[in-house]
């Protein structure tokens, strides 16, 4: 009987609970394969010609058209200076609103839906906005007269590159915003308090104090937004086309869709994938040693 | 300050009652150079022309229900599994890691493959959306099972070990116990898999080529300048998010701090 209490024995319960937890666990581990099984294929897809033998043609193939260029520059470009705009905007944004004092709900639901909407509303909106008969340049028109539209979403040219990453910028913004928000309302009072006691202006106690305070939660906030951004697809497609604003996403649509090129599609997709991992793989890495020195 | 705000109010809400007016005046008022804010007239000619010619009963139809089967799916499969990550120690790690590691690989890599596998599979352009609702099951069960995960740690395990005592198996404990006591992020977290659902883009684009939900045939009548109808549409896709809207602003900010959620 006492053998039975030897090292390596575990109580039935103990048992049961681990079973438990690994049939729970077992419908998400297959779901989370299928998606590693599906890259796979289009790994398999993009190395593989009509025989089934290893090539490189695709890669090759893909490299050369001026179109995945073009995507590999805006992809670049785009998701940058959008994650930057949307830094600083939604950090300003929220210093700003920590001196309304009425009504904060309201002005928070307000300052909120760009993100709320869905994105192809938001979209559509923008589009009608900035058309080239759009409202907009109704407005500059009847104000300031004249025949001469701005064409904000004319194809290949740079007004479009900043029309576009405006509008994906403010459709993030609120988001930062929000998140800086809820850091610097939970901050506490007394540091503020303390550093305006030895006569800091309220500059100086934005800077030196609330900022350093609520970096981690926006160092976080902007590692998540900057892997998503890299992943834009529907603001370069739906305002501007494939053709006139390309990015790695909807060049792989593009080839898949409309030149049922499955192999260089996945090629673009896989290369884009390969981009992120690194760029989330180098932003664990850099926040772990952050962590560790500070 | 009040400059501020209102510039704030002209900027954000601006847009959508250009969506509004765009849905309810007639053609001709587009035609007219330059538009103009009010319109000279109104009229419910979209709203009707979506309702007769374009048959938008049966898109919101489908939105709805690949939405609603798609979140159902995502908690089925995603609620046990954060549970038993919470739980158990040993796996917590490589559970989360691969949850998150999904989460970042971008959805035109899994569209690709998935469209050429959904082909011989029958469920390609499927009337009633199998194949968008497998799709977005691949991609909510990673958000599902982070939410659960950070839910399930502010549940003590003592009410779970309280209820062996009573003879309660860990699965039933699960069942009765511990879903209950974290329904309120649950709650949040299915409100966003369903709204993720009704707006997501690219897989539907690709998936339902003729069985169209609603954001990509809010794409098409975009691409091809029938403005009022994608206007009067985009009213109907609004509706959900308009009913959660202060809902949501709370939620999603401490859960997607909590469980890495976007």
């Amino acid at each position: 009987m006492h053998t039975r209490f030897l090292r390596g024995y575990r109580p039935r319960y103990q048992r049961t609970k681990k079973m438990s937890y690994a049939a729970a666990a077992f419908p998400a581990f297959v779901i989370l394969s299928i998606q590693m099984v599906l890259l796979g294929s289009a790994l398999l897809a993009a190395t593989t010609d009509e025989t089934g033998r290893w090539t490189l043609e695709h890669v090759s193939r893909v490299f050369a058209d001026p179109l995945f260029t073009r995507g590999v520059l805006y992809n670049v470009i785009i998701p940058v200076t959008s994650v930057a705009l949307e830094a600083l905007v939604g950090v300003g944004m929220a210093f700003w609103f920590m001196s309304v004092r009425r009504r904060k709900m309201l002005w928070r639901t307000i300052a909120v839906v760009p993100f709320a909407l869905p994105e192809i509303v938001y979209l559509l909106t923008m589009k009608l906005l900035f058309r080239e008969h759009g409202y907009l340049n109704s407005l500059l028109v009847g104000s300031f007269g004249g025949s001469e539209v701005i064409h904000w979403l004319e194809p290949g040219s740079a007004v479009l590159t900043g029309t576009v990453i405006l509008i994906d910028a403010w459709r993030v913004t609120p988001f930062v915003f929000l998140l800086v928000l809820a850091a610097l309302e939970q901050l506490p009072e007394s540091y503020a308090e303390a550093a305006r006691v030895d006569g800091a202006s309220r500059w100086l106690v934005m800077k030196r104090i609330q900022l350093p305070l609520i970096l981690p939660v926006l160092g976080v906030a902007l590692a998540l937004r900057s892997i998503d951004a890299f992943r834009i697809f529907a603001a370069p497609l739906v305002l501007a086309g494939v053709e006139g604003l390309p990015v790695l996403s909807t060049v792989a649509y593009h080839y898949r869709t409309d030149m049922n090129d499955i192999a260089g599609g996945s090629v673009v997709a896989l290369l884009l994938t390969a981009f992120l991992m690194c760029g989330t793989a180098a932003v664990i890495w850099s926040f772990g040693r952050w962590r560790r020195v500070s | 300050m009040t400059v501020g705000l209102a510039v704030l109010a002209l900027v954000n809400l601006g847009p959508i009652s250009l969506v509004v007016r765009q849905a309810l005046s007639p053609a001709s008022e587009s035609v007219r150079w330059p538009l103009e804010a009010v319109p000279r007239s109104l009229s419910w000619q979209n709203v009707q022309e979506l309702w007769e010619t374009h048959d938008v009963a049966t898109r919101v139809t489908l939105s709805a229900w690949v939405g609603l089967a798609s979140m159902l799916c995502c908690f089925v499969v995603g609620v046990p599994a954060g549970w038993s990550l919470g739980r158990w120690r040993a796996a917590k790690a490589a559970g989360t890691g691969g949850a998150l590691l999904v989460r970042m690989i971008p959805p035109i890599a899994i569209a690709l493959p998935l469209t050429s596998t959904l082909i011989p599979a029958g469920l390609y352009n499927h009337p009633w959306g199998f194949g968008l609702i497998l799709a977005h099951v691949l991609t909510g069960t990673p958000i599902a099972l982070l939410v659960s995960f950070a839910a399930f740690r502010d549940v003590p395990p003592e009410l779970e070990e309280a209820a062996h005592v009573d003879g309660c198996s860990p699965l039933r404990a699960f069942a009765m116990i511990a879903v209950p006591a974290a329904r309120g992020p649950l709650a949040g977290a299915a409100v966003i898999l369903f709204l993720t659902s009704w707006d997501e883009f690219l897989y539907a684009l690709m998936i339902q080529l003729t069985n169209r939900t609603m954001p990509p045939l809010l794409y098409y009548y975009t691409e091809y300048g029938q403005l009022g109808a994608a206007s009067a549409m985009a009213l109907v896709m609004i509706l959900p998010a308009i009913a959660v809207i202060g809902f949501l602003q709370r939620f999603v900010v401490r859960s997607s701090y909590a469980g890495g959620v976007l």
